[in-house]
């Protein structure tokens, strides 16, 4: 009897902490600048980016033939992408008052400039950028990134 | 005989075909920021290990399977190549800071003249977000401080506002005499502590 009302409490309360993560995503940062075709893939829709669309973490930002995009995110770091890239921003945490976080961000292929933020002031772990065949660790600078180079 | 030559050859320009289409090879090159710094990138293989450290302006590295090394890249080729990543940078943030009178939410004068640079700054944005913090100086206690911190910044988006800009793209917060810019004891008047710090990205 106890052990039920224990399990069902618990269960409401994932119940309830589950949706109010759903409901309550955090904008990581917002596009700046477009040429289309641009897109963001979010929870299994594409959708086409324009200029003040709002990026989440777990975001993938797509350009095709001609398009690119650049994005200004919560720590004031800069990306922008040329034509047929793929990016993923697998994570992003950021806390205003302490001026720390951590940025990871993946790039499939394409290409990408960067111009990083607050979150790459503080230790070398805090932004990380993959690609298929390295990782990087950022110190507060300006980079530029192609995959896929033959 | 003619048939094996054939095939060996067929075979052979398969095999370069294969490999120049399935060669991962990313490029990555360190450039100065807006404001000219260089800082550094370690690229790393996947497992983190063999790291190289670019440091210095157009230094570049490339990575494949094999693993991580240096290369060279003209300023030619990084305009070929990344030109229209490079156009589509957003225009870079900016930080300005205001300065109030004391016990006030009325800026200085010279702020007053500052305010103007900050509105031209976000006027010429596209799209803006606009985070304005106040604070206070040490002299009062915190039950008066950050209500006035506050304020200071509600006042400064205000001022935006009534300039034409979009009130829910100003975020405005007080942090009140918890980030002093000049530490001082408590208790202490500091002209630079009394501000607001407005971040436009």
């Amino acid at each position: 009897m106890r052990l039920a009302v224990l399990a069902s409490t618990a269960l409401a309360f994932l119940a309830f902490a589950v949706t109010a993560h759903a409901a309550d995503p955090v904008v990581i940062g917002q596009v700046k600048t477009v040429t289309a075709p641009t897109h963001i893939e979010r929870d299994g829709d594409s959708l086409a980016a324009a200029v003040g669309s709002a990026v989440y973490q777990s975001d993938v930002i797509v350009t095709g033939a001609g398009g690119s995009v650049g994005i200004t995110f919560k720590d004031n770091s800069l990306f922008s992408a040329g034509p047929d890239s793929r990016i993923a921003l697998e994570q992003f945490r950021f806390d205003s008052s302490k001026m720390s976080g951590n940025f990871l961000a993946s790039v499939e292929k394409g290409t990408l400039s960067v111009d990083s933020g607050d979150i790459a002031r503080g230790s070398p772990d805090a932004m990380k950028i993959k690609t298929p065949s390295a990782i990087l660790a950022v110190r507060g600078t300006a980079f530029l990134i192609k995959v896929g180079e033959n | 005989m003619a048939a094996g030559q054939l095939l060996a050859r067929t075979l052979a320009a398969l095999v370069i075909l294969t490999c120049g289409a399935c060669a991962q090879r990313d490029l990555f090159v360190v450039v100065p920021d807006s404001d000219g710094h260089i800082g550094s990138i370690t690229v790393s293989k996947p497992d983190g290990t063999g790291g190289r450290t670019l440091n210095t302006a157009y230094a570049a590295a490339s990575a494949s399977e094999s693993g991580v090394e240096d290369t060279e890249v003209s300023q030619q080729e990084v305009e070929t190549t990344f030109g229209q990543a490079i156009a589509a940078r957003p225009v870079p943030p900016r930080k300005f800071v205001l300065y109030f009178l004391s016990d006030s939410e009325n800026l200085t004068p010279d702020s007053i003249a500052k305010f103007e640079e900050v509105f031209a700054d976000i006027a010429r944005r596209p799209v803006y977000e606009v985070e304005v913090v106040g604070h206070t100086d040490r002299a009062a206690e915190d039950r008066y401080n950050d209500p006035l911190s506050l304020q200071r910044a509600e006042r400064v988006r205000q001022m935006l506002v009534d300039r034409g800009l979009e009130w829910d793209h100003i975020f405005a917060t007080g942090r009140g005499e918890r980030d002093p810019a000049i530490p001082t004891d408590d208790g202490v008047h500091e002209p630079l502590n009394r501000r607001v710090e407005v971040d436009v990205r």
